[in-house]
């Protein structure tokens, strides 16, 4: 796999599997930022408004049907 | 997708829900995925329960709608091998729950919509279930990841719904149509198959999904696809009143019956199976459109189940639940939280800052 590196991977996941990892990582507190690979915009969608709703930047990559998503948090 | 845009979907699955009543279909059954995926299995002579056969172009809408969009917007992606056959096997406990309550969740919304209060004891068993479901996904439960595939296994699903269609149109021998019974209320079939893809374009656009309403809520507290649930009731319930169909109560309902126990527990086995699944049976049947072959699995489960569930006697008719129905219900229950407990494993770790994490 080429592309970007990448802290949490949450490719072929079924709902909501990924949006519960990115909570539990989100909870429990981490630095600066996360990064995230996922191979569906469905899931890249909800990630997003999981982020903005827990008060995070969210910004998202499309690479070849892989979706790299940042969150970060906001000063 | 934006919450406008899935409302508006919403609605106009409501909207969708009635007109087909208007134009023909069984009362509060304008769509309902269980109850025509069990149509279905009839006109195939899957089962030989003369009241409920035919191949409902509907069913095939929703398939080929939601094939036809995902490769327009670039979604189609085939991928599969998260579980198969659990999920096979989920899928027809799901259509067991279904057949008890008689409706999927979508059903159980249109059956509220004209004021079934039976539905209503159903949506509080849903939510039973998917709160069970819940339960399982906090303590880490997963059925492994999908990876992606080749082209060729994506076509299987689609397939299968145009060769529906046809079997449909060419109305051989060997397909059956029910001449009574909820079977042989049908709206005219463009009107179906137009309905059908119409409907499987919006929900593949919208991510709609019955079963995914309660469980965002439950659990992170995102009331994000409730707003599409609401607006199926709204967009029903304003079409009913219009045509004079609400009828408030709990006797005498279109095709439901009053066991108020196995409304609940036909509806906590879908929204428990549903959850484990990750969507509902409509969600099911549109990801299997657009190349998710598991979610194929699970509609073929649906299509077995719904085989068995007659050709056994479980199913629920107007006149209740039978007794094999009730044990094979109380099954369901005991092999979905089997299956709850055993894929619940170990949670994916903190991630070292910076470090790729790999597990499962």
């Amino acid at each position: 796999m080429n592309g970007k590196p990448f802290d949490l991977d949450v490719r072929g996941l079924s709902c909501p599997e990924p949006v519960l990892r990115v909570k539990k990582i989100l909870d429990t507190g981490f630095d600066k930022q996360l990064s995230i690979i996922t191979d569906s915009r469905v899931t890249m969608e909800n990630i997003g408004r999981l982020a903005r709703h827990a008060g995070f930047a969210f910004a998202s990559e499309e690479q070849n049907g892989q979706y790299y998503l940042l969150l970060s948090k906001e000063v | 997708m934006s919450k406008r845009f899935l409302a508006g979907s919403g609605l106009l699955l409501g909207l969708l829900g009635v007109l087909l009543v208007r134009a023909g279909n069984p009362g509060n059954m304008g769509v309902c995925v269980a109850c025509f995926v069990r149509d279905i299995a009839g006109g195939l002579g899957l089962h030989r329960a003369a009241a409920v056969q035919y191949l409902r172009p509907e069913v095939s809408g929703f398939i080929l709608g939601s094939f036809l969009i995902a490769l327009f917007a670039r979604e189609f992606r085939v991928r599969g091998g998260s579980s198969p056959l659990p999920r096979f096997f989920i899928g027809f406990a799901v259509m067991l729950g279904a057949l008890i309550f008689l409706g999927c969740p979508l059903r159980m919304l249109l059956r509220l919509a004209a004021g079934d209060l039976n539905a209503l004891i159903g949506l509080f068993g849903f939510v039973a279930g998917i709160g069970a479901g819940v339960f399982f996904l906090k303590r880490g439960f997963s059925l492994g990841r999908a990876y992606p595939q080749s082209a060729g296994n994506g076509l299987f699903v689609p397939s299968v719904a145009m060769a529906l269609v046809l079997l449909v149109l060419i109305a051989p021998a060997f397909i059956f149509f029910s001449d009574s019974g909820p079977g042989s209320f049908r709206a005219p079939f463009i009107i179906s198959l137009a309905a059908g893809l119409l409907a499987g374009i919006v929900v593949q656009r919208s991510r709609l999904c019955q079963v995914g309403c309660f469980r965002d809520l439950l659990l992170v507290g995102d009331p994000h696809l409730l707003y599409g649930s609401l607006a199926v009731l709204v967009g029903a319930f304003s079409l009913n009143l219009l045509f004079g169909y609400v009828n408030v109560g709990f006797a005498g309902q279109p095709v439901a019956h009053t066991a108020a126990l196995w409304n609940f527990v036909g509806l906590t086995i879908v929204g428990l199976g549903a959850t484990l699944l990750g969507g509902c049976p409509l969600r099911q049947t549109v990801l299997a459109g657009e190349g998710d072959t598991d979610a194929g699995l699970a509609f073929l489960g649906m299509l077995a189940g719904a085989a068995f569930a007659h050709n056994f006697g479980l199913a629920a008719s107007p006149a209740g639940v039978p007794p094999a129905g009730q044990v094979a219900a109380v099954l369901s229950v005991l092999f979905l939280l089997g299956v709850g407990f055993t894929f619940s494993g170990s949670q994916v770790s903190i991630p070292a800052r910076g470090g790729i994490v790999s597990e499962r």
